[in-house]
């Protein structure tokens, strides 16, 4: 069944494919959750929410793009939502000057779990604009819209989350 | 800033992470998926009284629903047979809404235009629109109403009438039906209400770290909980330490083992009851010495 087929059998009501849209997007959108928190179960509040959100818009999906790139802006964005709810603080003092020698070799040595652990211990605000920025992909001047921040403050809340990591990656190499 | 190297190592590394799903969240999901329009117009006529409840307008908009849906098919007939005393029934008809007829007079100036204007149905398919008991006396009406016939209209329609006011009632109770629907939608998507019902017990706000004896750490006992995870930071929300459960505490020292000088602290606590539902809650905890 292609995605449009089972994107029309949701809309019908057909149970069996609600589960199989479900198991076809849960285990990798619980990756996207866990990255944005810093424990289990507000991972999967996120992931609750997004997909009952996602079964309430599944009629605006307009089969335009890839149905995951589709299902995953809805997760982020009900990330951002909570998020907002919960007024997460971002420390707005732009100066950063400790810049510190990258550590690619390590990164690419790394499990996407452990990676994880390192990303899931950065304060709240840190840990949103660095998923933003380096994951997702957005620009800084994007990120600064979706969170309602300056966007200078997004460029030093990504310099202070990337020098935080690095930290964190040396200590462990050195361990 | 072009992403670097740096950055697509992560984007890399997360590009096919997929982690193990809690199988309860599916339950819940499943349960809130909207019924899709099976009948649609089921669900038209429930989202829309769901929209006029948002709106504010509940109890008016339901008994205006309710008027016009009633309404319009007794007058269609009553407008065919064009004799005078046809014209006093129509009254008859509307009067039991009368107390409604206060609340919105707009409405029942349209339908008496409604009336001056010639039936734009024809006969057969208002007799299909109405209920069983008008079907004989509309079929009657086509053999030209004479007196005795327009008696049974009259009982019939006062027979109808009446059940407008119970209809009326029932779009009551439906609506409280609604309103408890989205009082259930609103417990679910959690917020303060959740947090009223959880017994968050006593947390104290200060202790002292110094190898006393005495309040040496900072424990938290959650007799609601089945589980909880509670997560200090400084001002500054660098997490400092975080524990699991009833054996966990803090000692008031950093993630590196460090002492940490006295003041004020974050405590940011997230548990979840026995029915498996979660509660956050946060508050401050200070260090003295």
């Amino acid at each position: 069944m292609d995605e449009q087929q089972l994107v029309t059998n949701c809309l019908k009501g057909d149970k069996t494919a609600q589960k199989q849209f479900y198991e076809m997007f849960a285990r990798k959108m619980m990756g996207v959750c866990l990255r944005y928190s810093n424990d289990l179960a507000t991972a999967e509040d996120y992931l609750q929410e997004s997909f009952i959100k996602v079964f309430g818009k599944l009629s605006q999906y307009q089969f335009k793009g890839s149905l995951e790139g589709w299902v995953k802006r809805i997760v982020v964005n009900v990330v951002l939502d909570e998020l907002r709810k919960n007024r997460i603080l971002f420390d707005s003092n732009a100066e950063v000057t400790d810049v510190l020698q990258t550590t690619d070799d390590v990164v690419s040595n790394m499990e996407a779990k452990q990676l994880l652990q390192i990303i899931q211990r950065l304060p709240t605000g840190y840990r949103t604009v660095f998923n933003l920025y380096a994951i997702e992909g957005y620009q800084h001047n994007e990120i600064a819209n979706m969170l309602q921040i300056s966007e200078s403050t997004s460029k030093s809340q990504y310099q202070k989350a990337k020098i935080q990591i690095q930290k964190t990656l040396k200590a462990q190499t050195i361990i | 800033m072009q992403p670097t190297s740096f950055e697509n190592m992560f984007k890399d590394a997360f590009e096919n992470f997929e982690a193990e799903v809690n199988p309860q969240i599916w339950v819940q999901v499943q349960q809130q998926i909207p019924t899709t329009a099976v009948t649609p117009q089921a669900s038209v006529t429930f989202s829309g009284v769901k929209t006029l409840l948002i709106a504010g307008v509940t109890a008016i908009a339901a008994i205006t629903a309710a008027v016009v849906y009633k309404s319009e098919p007794k007058l269609n007939t009553l407008v065919e047979s064009k004799d005078n005393p046809v014209d006093n029934k129509v009254e008859k008809t509307v009067a039991p809404v009368q107390s409604i007829e206060k609340v919105l007079p707009e409405l029942i100036k349209e339908n008496e235009t409604q009336k001056v204007q010639p039936a734009p149905a024809p006969a057969s398919t208002t007799v299909l629109k109405l209920p069983e008991t008008t079907n004989e006396s509309s079929a009657n009406n086509d053999n030209q109403a004479s007196e005795p016939l327009n008696t049974v209209t009259n009982q019939t329609k006062i027979k109808e009438s009446e059940p407008v006011v119970e209809v009326i009632n029932q779009d009551d109770k439906h609506e409280n039906n609604l309103s408890s629907i989205q009082n259930t939608e609103a417990e679910k998507t959690k917020e303060t209400e959740e947090i009223k019902d959880f017994n968050w017990g006593r947390i104290s706000n200060t202790f002292t770290p110094n190898a006393d004896g005495k309040n040496d750490v900072f424990k938290i006992h959650l007799p609601d909980a089945n589980y909880f995870k509670a997560t200090i930071l400084n001002i500054n929300g660098k997490i400092l330490h975080e524990w699991e459960g009833e054996n966990g505490f803090w000692d008031g020292k950093d993630a590196g083992g460090y002492d940490l000088p006295k003041g004020m602290y974050v405590y940011y606590i997230i548990a979840t009851d026995t029915n498996g539902n979660t509660h956050k809650t946060k508050g401050s905890i200070s260090i003295l010495k």
